[in-house]
């Protein structure tokens, strides 16, 4: 919200200077993000009185004007904007003032006449973005003096009430009169409304609320025989700083008394209400409605509107409808003040994406017991500005409003939690101008009521922060913790976590981090995962919506990201966490219609993908599964894994079959990895492959073996024969070298492949292996007689087992 | 170092706690704190009339942004190597 201070100075009296005044806003809780300096903050602007505005000769766009800014001679300004005339009071810039653009203000020549200052637009002061010529003042502003400073505040969503000067007019009261050494006082607007006509309000329209749970109270005036037009000088001037446009006077009047007190108002052009009548009800589903935006809505029976005899008439808290809106011919208006439910417009709002003050207000909860004080406020502007008489009485329904809360407050509890020591009495002060009420108080409980503006108040530690808000942190004495500290180790997980991470680092790969929330096609594409997906109630973006089943979508994405970015080659690691409900019905919860509890659990994953040339000694390469199983073996080695299974993966969809594979130890997957399947490549259009490894952090860390234990070096020298063996094109090495380790017992230290071979030297349909086995025993040197023996066991092992003949 | 009353739904009293840069000329937002709020002691099971206690957020990519000269947000997740690799 952006405030003017001069605006705000008519409601907060104060000797508090205006530099310390910023401060003390923030420290109520209202942010001040932004400031506006017209003057009172930099003394470069003033209030200046055109004395003169005269042509140049020879000039056809720019003027001379001579301005009284200060005590002394008037000022030579030139000036090209042509709505200003002599009388006129204009912003006038001197010399080193700053403008929202950088731009600081330096004596300059214009036509050969060196300018004394500048007088300035609304655009350029940064008050109004598309306001045309010098901003003109109101009339009765003081020659040479600072003109204003407007703050823009940031209001935390509990906060409504500071969504108005007097809101916030009231905190700063509150607060500085807490201050050492400064006065404040609240002083309100004058609410006293004249009732002009002699005839009733209910001479002229009716109202009917059906829908009361979504408007408990709805209350209305009449003003007849307006004359709408331009509103004053001072107000439209007055809308411009808090950042709105001036329309007419009537909705200008509307738009002030809703920046002034907070609640948000419309007024009606009561001729073009059919019956005269106004009917609060939900819409029919399917309902049509033009909004004064010009937008045509589609409207559902959860939606509240204001309706007349016949039609929808406004968008009940958020916008008026543009088929009972004020225009130049409106001359009686009825003018609505009503409190409605804040979930009813926030959804309506939010489901339309249709955001004004007006909801922005309602959605966050307005003051239900002051109806009428703004009604009033409002009419008799009206009946100041665009004449009218205001009709007698009030038409006002009220149903179950909100109810008023009284709290109880232990005094030594607020200083037990605030570390500070105030008396009953202290704190009656500090509640008293925010408009809580002590009922009673026997120095240690105290009962207080909440004023009806506070509805984010409700229970004894809000009172306490109220407290701690206007009495100030800086008044909390730092007190240092004395707490018990204990070294805890690093859990096995973490270990892991780490090892990992220093191992792919030193292999060259960056680490990624992805969210936790990616889209339901991304988590389809990626082949789902296990366990139920979670789907995310309110979420962010709809690409957010669901919740990763695998590591591999988020890790993908960065894929593609990368690839488009021209880079050759992609290396990453992520740690994090995938999300699902657990498999299977989980009963006792099911009974409850509970979903079964959702579970996360810690992965380490990788991708490689792409390649190229990296230098002039390498040849051209692509990333493929050979790459991804050699880092999977360095991982395993990085965590002392040395023994484990190894299977080929045929039962993972998102793995592209015969080229995907898993180590296990003791039956548990310690690593799944392969090239993901081309058909989910081809989908994000990546050109080429792309490999993926993911660990199971839980299962990795159980068998993650502890120290090293050393084995001498053997002593004995080892005896190595190759073989060529031919098998058929699907034969898998790892089974034949399952045969050769069988076979070879304990003689055999190691058995490596060393060539594959498919072409037009072996048969069609076969393919050659050759592998190289080493034989060795640990007591002795082997005879070449026990080494040709176990050999030619192996050879007829391979035979029967696996079919496999020695190439010839 | 200041503290500012501010609002979060899991805190009551709530303050944002800012550090003053003297490179920036300015003060910075670091973290949100606040006396944990008596609903979320009661939900966990712990009596809020026995006990209170301190919550503080610290967001960690802000305090990177600050500390590398991060100019946006979303590149800590775009994950884009030419980013990644200046770490």
């Amino acid at each position: 919200m952006r405030l003017s201070l001069r605006w705000l100075k008519n409601y907060l009296h104060t000797d508090l200077p205006v530099a310390k005044l910023l401060d003390a806003i923030t420290a109520c809780g209202l942010e001040v993000e932004e400031r506006i300096d017209l003057g009172l903050l930099s003394g470069k602007l003033v209030v200046g009185e055109l004395l003169n505005v005269e042509p140049i000769p020879g000039a056809e766009k720019i003027r001379l004007t001579a301005v009284q800014a200060d005590e002394g001679q008037p000022l030579q300004i030139v000036c090209g904007a042509q709505n200003i005339k002599a009388g006129q009071k204009v912003p006038v810039a001197r010399f080193g003032m700053t403008f929202p653009d950088g731009m600081v203000l330096k004596p300059r020549k214009i036509m050969g006449i060196e300018g004394q200052g500048m007088l300035c637009s609304a655009r350029e002061l940064g008050v109004a973005e598309d306001a045309e010529g010098i901003w003109i003042l109101p009339e009765d502003v003081e020659v040479g003096a600072p003109y204003d400073a407007l703050v823009e505040i940031s209001i935390t969503p509990n906060r409504p009430d500071a969504l108005s000067i007097v809101g916030v007019a009231r905190d700063l009261a509150a607060k500085i009169s807490a201050m050492k050494g400064f006065k404040a006082s609240l002083k309100m607007p004058d609410l006293t409304v004249h009732e002009s006509s002699t005839e009733k309000v209910e001479s002229f329209a009716r109202i009917s609320v059906t829908a009361k749970e979504d408007c408990p109270r709805y209350t209305a005036r009449v003003i007849r025989d307006v004359k709408v037009g331009p509103s004053p000088l001072w107000m439209q001037v007055a809308l411009q700083s808090a950042g709105l446009r001036p329309i007419n006077n009537i909705v200008d009047v509307t738009n002030y008394v809703m920046l002034e007190l907070g609640h948000p108002l419309h007024a009606f052009d009561l001729d073009r209400l059919a019956g005269q009548q106004i009917i609060v009800r939900h819409a029919n589903a399917g309902e049509a409605m033009q909004t004064l935006d010009g937008t045509e809505l589609k409207l559902q029976a959860t939606d509240l509107v204001i309706a007349d005899a016949q039609k929808a008439v406004a968008l009940a808290g958020i916008m008026g409808g543009a088929n009972s809106e004020i225009s130049e011919g409106t001359t009686n208006i009825l003018l609505e003040s009503a409190y409605f439910r804040p979930q009813t417009v926030r959804a309506t709002s939010k489901r339309l994406d249709k955001s004004t003050d007006a909801s922005y207000r309602f959605e966050r909860g307005t003051d239900a017991r002051r109806l009428t004080a703004s009604l009033n406020r409002a009419a008799q502007l009206i009946a100041e500005t665009g004449g009218g008489t205001i009709c007698r009485g009030v038409l006002d329904v009220v149903g179950a409003l909100p109810e008023k809360g009284s709290i109880k407050v232990r005094v030594s509890r607020l200083n037990h939690i605030l570390g500070l020591d105030l008396t009953a009495t202290n704190i009656t002060e500090v509640l008293t101008p925010l408009g809580f009420e002590v009922l009673r108080s026997d120095g240690e409980e105290m009962h207080v009521t909440v004023p009806s503006h506070r509805v984010d108040v409700g229970i004894e530690a809000d009172i306490i922060e109220e407290i701690a808000r206007i009495v100030g942190y800086d008044r909390i004495v730092e007190v240092p913790l004395t707490l018990p500290s204990a070294y805890h180790p690093p859990t096995r997980i973490d270990a892991t976590r780490a090892a990992l991470a220093d191992a792919a680092v030193a292999q060259g790969l960056c680490q990624a981090v992805n969210f936790s929330f990616i889209s339901e096609a991304e988590d389809a594409l990626a082949g789902g995962g296990p366990g139920e997906l979670i789907r995310v109630r309110n979420p962010i973006t709809s690409d957010q919506g669901v919740m990763r089943r695998s590591m591999l979508p988020g890790l993908l994405r960065n894929v593609v990201h990368n690839f488009n970015q021209s880079l050759d080659e992609v290396a990453l690691f992520e740690l994090g966490h995938t999300y699902s409900f657990a498999e299977g019905a989980d009963a006792k919860r099911a009974e409850k219609d509970l979903k079964p509890v959702a579970q996360e659990t810690p992965y380490f994953a990788a991708v490689l993908a792409g390649g190229g040339k990296r230098n002039w000694r390498e040849a051209e390469h692509e990333l493929d599964f050979f790459h991804i199983k050699g880092l999977a073996e360095y991982f395993l080695a990085t965590l002392g894994l040395q023994k484990y299974l190894t299977e080929s993966v045929d039962d993972l969809a998102w793995l592209h079959p015969g080229r995907a594979a898993r180590f296990l130890v003791k039956g548990r997957t310690i690593v799944t990895f392969g090239e993901v399947h081309p058909s989910i490549t081809r989908k994000l259009d990546i050109r080429k492959r792309v490999c993926y490894l993911e660990i199971p952090l839980e299962a990795a860390s159980e068998e993650l073996s502890g120290e090293i234990k050393a084995k001498d070096v053997p002593k004995y020298p080892a005896v190595t024969r190759d073989i060529a063996l031919i098998v058929d094109r699907a034969a898998r090495s790892m089974d034949l070298e399952r045969t050769i380790r069988k076979a070879g017992k304990e003689l055999l230290a190691g058995v490596k492949l060393f060539d594959v071979y498919e072409g037009d030297k072996v048969e069609a349909g076969k393919k050659s292996l050759a592998f190289s086995l080493t034989y060795r025993a640990p007591d002795r040197t082997l005879k070449d007689q026990e080494v040709i023996d176990r050999h030619g066991e192996v050879v007829a092992a391979l035979k029967k087992e696996n079919d496999a003949v020695l190439r010839g | 170092m200041q503290f500012r009353p501010s609002f979060f739904p899991f805190t009551e009293p709530s303050a944002e706690v800012d550090v003053w840069s003297e490179a920036r000329g300015k003060w910075l937002e670091v973290l949100g704190s606040g006396m944990i709020h008596p609903n979320v002691l009661r939900n966990g099971g712990i009596d809020p009339e026995k006990y209170s206690g301190f919550a503080f957020g610290l967001g960690i990519d802000r305090l990177a942004m600050l500390k590398f000269g991060v100019s946006d947000l979303r590149l800590l997740f775009e994950n884009d190597l030419r980013f990644l690799r200046q770490f």
